[in-house]
């Protein structure tokens, strides 16, 4: 998959066994966090991600995040108004042997409670190897 | 009325710290308002997350290539 820029605007989607577990694993199990993505993961893995699904992330974010070269989609995964949206997707793009794909680094709240790192602070620490306010 | 006699167990940790409570490993984190709350750990970087798909991340030509006329909303 992942031809865009020669017709196919879509990409294919690998997700780490690792990144799964502490990213949506952290969730307890009925939880709707974790329910939205496991709901969406074989939507992910089977279909990827048509880049008119994805917003890229901030290069300055407001909270201090810095996400440049990331991409994002929110969850669920529907034409939904974003405030109908509470969780997110990550992504890095890469290449391999195959061509490009998204590489998930980060799922969450992207408005949590107070004292809860949202997605954005989450994908922040696995790309800086610190939290933004650190 | 009763009272309750509690003993806090003292831990010597920092904010950036890596602990492991009930089997499940948390990072020591500023909760932003002066004191420490604990955050499910991140153990692993972007790099770490490529390198285990057997790929490498886009390099910023590529990346601008192929997203960069994507809209960002500035939340993150």
């Amino acid at each position: 998959m992942a031809t865009y820029g020669r017709g196919a605007a879509r990409f294919a989607v690998r997700v780490s066994a690792a990144i799964w577990r502490e990213e949506v694993e952290r969730f307890a199990v009925r939880s709707p966090a974790r329910v939205a993505a496991e709901r969406e993961r074989r939507r992910l893995e089977d279909d990827g991600l048509s880049v008119e699904d994805l917003q890229r992330c901030a290069a300055d974010g407001a909270a201090g995040t810095r996400l440049g070269g990331l991409v994002k989609v929110y969850v669920p995964m529907t034409r939904a108004r974003a405030s109908q949206q509470p969780f997110g997707f990550v992504l890095s793009a890469g290449r391999d042997d195959r061509g490009l794909y998204l590489a998930l680094v980060a799922y969450g709240e992207r408005h949590p409670r107070p004292g809860t790192r949202s997605v954005y602070e989450r994908a922040h620490k696995r790309l800086h190897g610190r939290y933004p306010d650190q | 009325m009763t009272t309750m006699a509690v003993s806090a167990k003292r831990l010597d940790v920092q904010i950036g710290d890596l602990v492991e409570i009930g089997g499940r490993r948390y990072d020591v984190v500023s909760d932003k308002h002066g004191g420490v709350a604990l955050e499910p750990a991140i153990t692993s970087s972007v790099a770490d997350a490529h390198a285990e798909i057997g790929g490498r991340p886009m390099t910023a030509a590529e990346f601008d290539a192929a997203f960069g006329d994507l809209p960002c909303d500035g939340e993150g």
